[in-house]
């Protein structure tokens, strides 16, 4: 009964020392992982060593029984809990080893990105400064506002320039229409004139015809009067035929200068409606441009910050990402604590009733010079980091 | 300088007004003082009516004289200041 007893009491100490040695090395590896490497290993080592010395402690009397010892009990145990640290021991060597490459890919495709974005994002607000900046044209250094204000300014100077030539051209035009004018009015007098010189050369012509009625009755002796007569008749004939030609010119000409002030009339008479219509126009128009281009400057010179803050932003990721290295080391210390696990688990497993070895191993494990060394990464934030040099 | 002459203007000034207006101008240039055009019942203007108010406005500048445009009207202003007339005319 009292073997019986023993044996169920055994059993027990053996499900609570394997639950504390896989509490041990759970909590170790996650405090090693996600606190500090020193921690885990620690924590790890004060776990082992209780439950070692527990199991010293409870057996120290079933060891020296026969019966017990011939159970075998013991013995198994102990090479059970060897066998399972040293397999959690690799598999969590393992997987900080394969962590510690899928950082490095992970750290190094980050970098890579954010320097590409870093190169897009100066492309871009190179981009945008063009379209902003008439940076084509060589001869002036303003903007596109500046270039439609000067655009629309020239524009408006030339619309009045033309108006100022039309006002002019109207107002040489209708002097010289007040001068043809005055030339016209001219006209009926000169006509006049020549009326009165027909109105003479009538009267000698009927002079003259009296003067040969007179001398063809003094006979032989009025012969030569009749002919100065029939001379004074053929003058006025052609004064009356020269008078009749000019008039006729003058009439013309007076046509003609009708017809000259039905032109000018023509040409000094424009519309000056569309021309208000046109500068309202080119008014509004260029006005919306320069609104425009200002406000597209006005949004570049808001997005400048916003440009500048995120590509500090990108250097503080960038930065952050150097700290891979410092994530390496901690869990290649890690790993190189664990490694110092492995021969104290191999020769649990192998230990059964001989505890000489395991006794070795251990204190080897607390004289090693590896386990003297404190971790060389002793920040635990990216921005107040720092490196031991070893 | 005190305004002499009162000219009504058309309602329609251009180059149909050319001989009127003129004789009108000449009259009232015989007259000292300023020569007002009233042009209440103003309304449109073309280039040749501007031209005829500069070359009657230069014949007022030979006597001495000056010309005043009163009443006018928002669209025939607007054109009169399109044509800088504001600058040798005075336009109340």
């Amino acid at each position: 009964m009292a073997c019986h007893g023993i044996m169920e009491l055994d059993a027990l100490m053996q499900v609570k020392l394997l639950l504390l040695i896989a509490f041990a090395l759970l909590g170790g590896s996650l405090s090693g992982v996600f606190l500090h490497p020193v921690l885990g290993v620690v924590f790890v080592s004060a776990l082992l060593g209780y439950t070692l010395l527990s199991l010293v402690n409870n057996n120290a009397a079933p060891l020296v029984s026969d019966d017990i010892e011939n159970a075998g009990y013991p013995s198994s145990a102990i090479n059970q809990t060897g066998a399972i640290i040293n397999e959690v021991v690799q598999e969590g060597m393992g997987n900080l080893e394969a962590q510690i490459g899928i950082q490095s890919d992970a750290v190094h495709t980050l970098t890579e990105a954010f320097q590409k974005i870093k190169e897009l994002l100066d492309e871009q607000q190179q981009s945008i400064k063009t379209l902003v900046h008439d940076v084509h044209d060589e001869k002036t250094d303003g903007t596109i506002s500046q270039h439609m204000s000067n655009f629309a300014d020239s524009t408006y100077e030339l619309l009045n320039r033309f108006v100022d030539t039309t006002v002019n051209m109207s107002s040489s035009f209708m002097e010289l229409v007040e001068k043809v004018g005055f030339i016209s009015e001219q006209m009926p007098r000169a006509l006049k004139a020549l009326q009165d010189i027909d109105q003479i050369a009538s009267q000698t012509n009927l002079l003259a015809l009296n003067a040969a009625i007179e001398a063809a009755r003094a006979g032989d002796s009025g012969r030569g009067f009749a002919v100065v007569a029939d001379e004074v008749r053929a003058l006025s004939n052609r004064s009356a035929g020269f008078s009749m030609a000019i008039q006729t010119q003058l009439r013309e000409i007076a046509g003609g200068i009708e017809d000259l002030k039905l032109t000018v009339s023509d040409v000094a008479s424009q519309d000056m409606t569309y021309v208000l219509q046109v500068k309202a126009e080119m008014k509004l128009v260029s006005d919306n441009l320069i609104r425009r281009a200002e406000r597209d400057q006005q949004v570049t010179k808001e997005m400048e910050p916003i440009v500048s803050e995120l590509v500090e932003q990108l250097h503080n990721a960038m930065r952050a990402l150097q700290f891979e290295d410092m994530s390496s080391q901690n869990m290649q210390h890690t790993i190189r604590h664990l490694e110092e696990l492995i021969p104290i688990a191999s020769s649990l497993s192998v230990a059964g009733n001989n505890l000489s070895q395991l006794i070795n191993e251990l204190s080897r494990y607390q004289e090693s010079d590896l386990r003297q060394q404190h971790n060389p990464v002793s920040a635990s934030s990216v921005t107040s980091g720092s490196i031991d040099l070893f | 300088m005190t305004s002499a002459v009162t000219i009504r203007m058309p309602k329609r000034f251009d180059y149909s007004s050319n001989t009127e207006f003129n004789a009108k101008i000449t009259a009232a240039l015989e007259t000292p003082g300023a020569i007002t055009l009233d042009c209440s019942e103003l309304e449109y203007i073309d280039s040749a009516g501007i031209g005829l108010l500069v070359m009657s406005q230069k014949k007022a500048q030979a006597k001495h004289s000056k010309m005043i445009m009163i009443n006018l009207k928002p669209a025939p202003r607007e054109i009169l200041q399109l044509a800088n007339l504001q600058k040798i005319i005075d336009i109340k």
